[in-house]
């Protein structure tokens, strides 16, 4: 499945825009480049968690410069470089040439794919679901080599069919044979999601690794810190000890769910106040466990305050504080 | 956790029908299998969620309160009816565990409740309750949260749950539906002791359900307490607990409940215990031969022989809490 | 003048944490990513006889199955990078060393099927005789000096004549105190992302509380440039020491990720937490105290012992503390280590000062009783006002404020004079105190501070927050040091493309890295007024520097103002940018440099059951400049919530026959919960001026809140109950009489 070496790349030298000085020189790692009509620059979460995955870099060339995208960095603008095109012996969009040109370069400076092809969809979505369905082939495969194969035949196949879409994660299994999965429609946060994962998806990983919802932690992960807290049906519990398939149907809320849009549930704005947590990891299980017990009703006291919030663990001893914004919270709740 | 396949039952029938299959489990809150299942302690290829049975009353009567068996822990201590009449089991409850687990845990997932001991629940070391017949590794280990009663030489492990210590003393009587119809458990027989069979510890015939418990309502039970000793304030296992019920009259007992947790590898009672305080003044002599007899025949370890002495003290100040309570 | 530091400014990361937004190590999304499962050893010494993997590898999804016999040998080895690295254990070889120790790693594509896989791994050990026990091997025990970033400490250490100091002793105590094995266990699980980019280039998304030591250790082991490693942390669920060095879960995940040609994420289960990433080791700590009749403490005797690994060696430096406390005529310390088949520990908050503190104020206590003096008087009568040890004169020490501001909040004039003659409620009551210190660490550390076109600041320094508030003070101190509203000022760390600053442990980052930030920020303004008074277009053109006042991003002088943004876009529109440096000046040798305090503790304890409850606690601290109230009253708080579980709670748990910890999870291994914790008032001055500490005049707080607590509460058990506990947790069995 080897992929010929089409060619040493010409230029790996990027000239950065002011107000940013000097070039950059990418060899050594894997790099994708794509010549475009235009890039928007909004580099989504989505579109750094593929390249993070690949461990690659994205140069996006369009005539009035580019921008160089590394998955943890802010973009960098670059200046006009109608050298590159011509280096590449790619034809410009205005000049009636592709609307899309990707090249694959390997951490060895070759060349190991290129595609030409109009882009039916934005470029940022084209890319995202190129870079999607190279991590998606990719799996299972062992030598490096195999896949910088994989991404230029994913890239050239996602380009060719624009439209392709692709399962995140969910349990599809590399086969794609779906043994095992279930269906669970869930309701988190007031929105209607459905997996299709096997039985033995606890909640709490289900939330994490399915529905990217990693703001409720794992702490322990067998029922003994709190870290997991999440309300079902508006009652607290730990959702590591809970199977997904169990909560059809049932509303589930997380601490991405607590805050009334972009307005802070009071409980957040009091553990604000009150710096009622230092390193932040225990913080999410506190604050749904919090609204969980003022929901039980209001606790008499302090001692009730604390014994209500027992099953929270906080290792960096931030309990008094913790309590001091529970009773301020009390009644505003 | 093992690849497990799913159902839900729609009745009580549906669910027996599966869960007379050997490698099948009936799935409540999870909070003991969902546990023991993830760490492959336990390893049901099949389970049957029977959450969402109609099973989730409290139906206060006459003689007493019938809780089936879906209520969850919450359910329970918060009911009126039970915090009145039956006092200890809503703070024996309440001791247990945290709110979270309490919310979900059920009455009935809570009686089959299993052990806590760390040797049980690491698969390196051996264990006859989880592999029969591969050794006791808490026996000459490290057995300051094992019991003292009840123990065998192939397992001293002991049982973890508040609530049970509390029906023990109440006396509950335990419903379930089986394949061959339905009967009712005295409680005292529902946990076997581990003898030379430790994997064997209930009382249920495969695919049983319990559907409910029964606990009678009396005198002494309205006037009952749970004192859990342990080593932090909150969401710990007992060193010792005690639940005491007592029903005195001018400063005399007519009747006395004992049940000891966190001592016995199921909760202890010592008839004899409660018949020597029958008749005798309600003060601390009384209660210390009471302590002493609950305590007796105890077997201790090298790191729990501290449990004989604490858990006389607990069960005396157990019974005076009793005795103050109106 | 407005300033920042000093202000209690809320988190800048709060926003983030309170929303669920922040990422941890394995929270970074990395499409892709295969999960990585470890597989521990049983035996605690021995070697792997043979390992079967095929039904692992036979399970749908599992990717690959990684042992000694098929992982790539590490082209660097699986040494210590440099000092305050650890050896870890990387599949490199068929030795079992300590339980629980990785043996294998299972690879798949979901984590149950890893996590299922790996107990499907079939390891056959040839178990060797063992170990766990400290006095199996006491008589091996060795001297061990403590190694620092700024130099080694001799282990032993005598003052005066110490045998003459005995003798002259009016009343002696002599008595040997005992901390259990601990583990840190922060709320955070280790967790390691591993990517590589190219044959050579690897990055890290690693739960760490030093970034740099990651790099450093991971391009040895894999022969790099340690610039083609980079390293990302920016939030960190506490570490308390557990995370400062990189342990073997790191290694395996890049070896993973290598193999694979894909992303591979390790996160350990709580149980792994117990044996493979350190934890405290078990102190054993002879301390002898005399005094005079009067009270003046004529001998100090402390020797400690504690455990170490067979293959790498730490010290508990716990008696440290005895040469710089009190006065007297004779001081002599000695460290010993001692050799058993356990995982090697590490450091965890406060090591030695907080074993060795618990040590040496519950001998003080135990003099002062015998002598019928009162605890802190007796403390006043052998202050030290200069360092016992050399004479070297203190850089600042505020401790008898401290104990002064304390004793009256804590209300210690209604101590009880005699044991068991206090109860509230049926709970015997009482009250004990005890010295706090902490070294006032300072290591080298740099620094960058940009000014962006638009006026505003972009600071960096590849420090870590690990619930500390780093991302908030350095914030706070750069503002200050540019001349710019905190708002203008953006503050970003846990990158090892930044300039490099120490792990953050030792309570050094405050210091250490404020003082970079300072440098920098310093340096910043400092040519921002100079590009101003020398640019003919600039309307301070031409004014004397000394004259400028730089404030909000304005300068003014004579009444004229320039603004940073006008003079970046005179500049060009280029940022403009200055780096420093900072090490610890040399003449911080002629100082003994410590932060002090005094901690106060009320128990009640049931006379019946032996149970203890704390039901008050009062520290009060001076630690130089306090460069955020509120946060650091969090950390001082925190450090005292950790007395109590030392005290009460925590023990990590060999069975010794099977050489394994058995408390392996958070309901056998006790830390406190919120009922546990009572009211807890942390004081604090906030400023004690110190020049000589580091150029911000910062001591560190993140440590001390633990130091003396655990003495002060068995102190107060003491007055309670009679009974003097000496070996840690105070648990009721051991107060049942």
């Amino acid at each position: 499945m080897e992929t010929t070496c089409i060619g040493p790349a010409p230029d790996l030298s990027f000239q950065l825009a002011p107000p940013l000085e000097g070039a950059s020189e990418l060899s050594g790692t894997t790099s994708v480049l794509a010549f475009c009509a235009g890039f928007s620059g909004s580099v989504t979460e989505e579109l750094r968690a593929e390249l993070r995955g690949l461990g690659a870099k994205l140069v996006a060339i369009h005539p009035r410069g580019g921008l160089l995208i590394a998955p943890d960095d802010e973009p960098r603008p670059l200046a006009p470089a109608p050298h590159l095109w011509e280096a590449y012996g790619v034809r410009r969009p205005e000049h009636g040439g592709p609307g899309l040109t990707v090249l694959l370069v390997d951490g060895q400076r070759r060349i190991r794919f290129r595609r030409e092809g109009d882009a039916l969809a934005p470029v940022e979505q084209a890319l995202l679901k190129a870079l999607r369905a190279a991590a998606a082939s990719t799996r299972g495969i062992g030598r490096r080599e195999l896949i910088v194969n994989a991404i230029a035949l994913a890239l050239g196949a996602a380009l060719l069919e624009a439209c392709a879409t692709s399962q995140r994660k969910g349990g599809d299994s590399l086969a794609g044979d779906g043994s095992g999965l279930v269906e669970v429609p869930l309701i988190v946060n007031g929105q209607k999601r459905t997996l299709r994962i096997e039985p033995r998806v606890t909640l709490l990983d289900a939330l994490r690794e399915n529905l990217g919802l990693t703001g409720t932690k794992k702490g322990c992960d067998m029922g003994q810190c709190g870290a997991c807290t999440v309300l079902v049906d508006g009652k607290r519990v730990d959702s590591c000890l809970a199977l997904a398939v169990q909560h059809e149907g049932r509303s589930i809320t997380t601490i991405e769910g607590i805050a009334n849009g972009e307005e802070l549930h009071p409980m957040q704005q009091a553990f604000l106040d009150h710096d009622a947590f230092q390193c932040g990891y225990c913080t999410p299980g506190q604050i749904v466990s919090a609204v969980g017990l003022l929901r039980e009703g209001c606790p008499a006291d302090d001692a009730g305050i604390r014994e209500g919030m027992s099953g929270n663990l906080c290792r960096c001893g931030a309990y008094p504080n913790i309590v001091d914004a529970i009773r301020s919270a009390k009644g505003r709740v | 956790m093992e690849r497990i396949s799913y159902e839900r039952a729609d009745s009580v029938e549906s669910a027996m029908k599966g869960g007379s299959r050997a490698d099948a489990a009936f799935l409540a809150g999870g909070t003991s299998l969902v546990d023991l299942m993830k760490i492959e302690v336990l390893k049901p290829l099949h389970v049957i969620d029977v959450s969402r049975l109609d099973l989730r009353k409290i139906d206060v009567q006459q003689n007493g309160v019938r809780i089936d068996a879906m209520a969850t822990n919450t359910d329970v201590a918060e009911h009126a009816g039970i915090k009145k009449r039956l006092p200890v089991l809503v703070e024996a409850i309440l001791s247990g565990a945290s709110a979270q687990l309490r919310n979900v845990a059920t009455v009935g997932g809570n009686l089959l409740q299993r052990t806590r001991c760390a040797y049980y629940r690491d698969l390196a070391t051996p264990c006859n309750k989880r592999e029969p017949g591969s050794g006791c590794s808490a026996i000459g280990g490290w057995t300051r949260m094992h019991a003292i009663l009840g123990t065998s030489d192939a397992c001293i492990a002991a049982h973890p749950s508040d609530m049970c210590v509390a029906l023990a003393a109440l006396e509950a009587t335990i419903h379930v539906r089986g394949p061959k119809g339905e009967r009712d458990i005295p409680f005292a027989d529902l946990h076997l002791l581990p003898a030379d069979h430790p994997e064997r510890e209930f009382s249920l015939a495969p695919g049983e359900l319990i559907t409910s418990v029964f606990v009678p309502f009396s005198a002494h039970g309205a006037r009952s307490r749970y004192l859990k000793v342990r080593d932090r304030a909150s969401y710990a296992f007992a060193l010792v607990s005690c639940a005491a019920a007592l029903d005195v009259q001018g400063g005399e007992i007519r009747a006395a409940r004992l049940a000891l947790g966190g001592v016995g590898t199921k909760p202890w009672r010592v008839p004899e215990a409660e018949q020597a305080l029958a008749g005798k003044p309600a003060q601390r002599a009384s209660f210390q031969r009471a302590a002493e007899l609950l305590l007796a025949g105890a077997r201790t370890q090298k790191d729990n022989a501290f449990k004989v002495e604490l858990g006389k003290r607990t069960v005396v100040r157990a019974l005076s809490l009793a005795a103050e309570a109106s | 003048m407005t300033t920042s530091v000093g202000k209690p400014l809320p988190r800048l990361d709060g926003k983030p944490k309170v929303i669920g937004a922040a990422r941890y190590s394995a929270e970074v999304q990395v499409a892709g990513v295969a999960h990585g499962v470890i597989v521990g050893s049983r035996a605690p010494k021995g070697r792997i006889a043979a390992i079967d993997t095929s039904a692992a590898e036979r399970e749908p999804g599992v990717l690959a199955v990684l042992t000694h016999l098929n992982a790539m040998k590490l082209p660097g080895g699986a040494e210590p990078a440099d000092q305050g690295d650890r050896v870890v254990q990387a599949l490199q070889d068929d030795l079992i060393r300590y339980s629980n120790q990785p043996v294998a790693l299972v690879v798949a594509d979901t984590l149950e099927r890893a996590t299922h896989a790996a107990n499907l791994v079939k390891v056959r050990e040839q178990a060797e005789p063992h170990t766990v026990r400290m006095e199996d091997e006491i008589q091996n025990g060795f001297k061990q000096d403590q190694k620092r970033p700024t130099g080694t400490i001799p282990g032993d250490q005598v003052t005066g004549d110490p045998e003459a100091a005995r003798k002259a002793a009016h009343a002696v105590v002599e008595e040997t105190y005992e901390t259990p094995p601990e583990t840190h266990n922060p709320m955070e699980p280790h967790a390691t992302v591993a990517v590589w980019s190219g044959p050579d280039r690897l990055t890290l998304y690693d739960a760490t509380q030093g970034i740099f030591g990651v790099r450093k250790k991971l391009a040895k082991a894999f022969a790099l440039e340690p610039e083609n490693v980079r390293v990302l942390t920016k939030f960190v669920g506490g570490g308390f020491g557990c995370k400062g060095s990189a342990w073997s879960h790191v290694v395996l995940a890049a070896l993973a990720a290598r193999k694979l040609g894909r992303p591979v994420k390790v996160v350990l289960t709580r149980p792994q937490m117990f044996a493979m990433v350190g934890g405290r080791p078990q102190t054993k700590q002879l301390v002898g105290a005399g005094a005079t009749k009067e009270g003046r403490l004529t001998f100090l005797r402390h020797e400690s012992t504690n455990t170490t690994s067979r293959f790498d060696v730490f010290l508990e430096p716990a008696a440290m503390v005895s040469r710089h406390q009190y006065a007297s005529d004779s001081i002599s310390t000695k460290h010993r280590v001692v050799r058993i088949d356990i995982g090697t520990p590490t450091y965890m908050r406060a090591p030695g000062e907080s074993s060795g503190s618990f040590a040496l104020e519950s001998a003080i206590d135990e003099l002062a009783v015998k002598l019928g003096v009162d605890p802190l008087e007796f403390r006043l009568k052998n202050y030290a006002e200069h360092d016992p040890e050399d004479g070297k004169p203190f850089s600042s020490k505020s401790l008898k404020t401290c104990y002064d501001m304390a004793a009256k909040r804590f209300g210690w004039e209604k101590r009880p004079r005699t044991p068991r003659s206090m109860t509230r409620a049926g709970m015997l009551v009482g009250m004990g105190m005890a010295t706090s210190s902490y070294p006032a660490n300072f290591n080298p550390a740099k620094a960058l501070a940009r000014l962006m076109p638009d006026g505003t600041a972009l600071v960096l320094s590849g420090a870590v927050d690990i619930g500390t508030g780093t991302y908030t003070v350095m914030t706070q101190v750069a503002a200050d040091a540019i001349g710019l509203d905190p708002s203008q000022v953006r503050f970003d760390l846990g990158d090892t493309e930044m300039p490099e600053a120490p792990r953050s442990g030792g309570s050094v980052t405050a210091t250490s890295v404020a003082s970079a930030v300072l440098a920098a920020g310093g340096a910043l303004q400092k040519r921002l007024v100079r590009l101003s008074v020398e640019d003919p277009d600039s309307p301070l053109r031409g004014a004397n520097p000394e004259d400028i006042r730089v404030e909000g991003g304005k300068l003014t002088a004579n009444g004229k103002t320039d603004s940073f943004a006008e003079l970046v876009k005179r500049a060009g529109g280029k940022p403009i940018e200055e780096r420093a440096e900072v090490k610890p000046d040399p003449d911080r040798k002629k100082w003994s440099l410590h932060s002090y305090g005094a901690q106060f503790a009320e128990v009640l304890v049931d006379p019946d059951l032996g149970t203890v409850r704390v039901s008050r606690l009062v520290g009060a601290f001076a630690a130089g400049r306090i460069l955020n109230a509120r946060l650091a009253r969090s950390q001082f708080m925190g450090g005292m919530v950790w007395g109590i579980g030392m005290a009460l709670h925590e023990h990590s748990v060999y069975d010794e026959k099977l050489g394994r910890i058995v408390t392996r999870d958070l309901a056998d291994y006790h830390v406190p919960v919120n009922a546990d914790v009572p009211v807890v008032e942390p004081l604090f001055l906030e400023l004690e001026e110190d020049h000589q500490v580091s150029p911000a005049g910062v001591k560190g707080v993140g440590e001390i809140g633990i130091t003396g607590t655990a003495a002060a509460i068995a102190s107060a058990v003491f007055n309670a109950t009679g009974r003097r506990i000496r070996k840690l947790p105070i648990t009721p069995d051991k107060l049942l009489l």
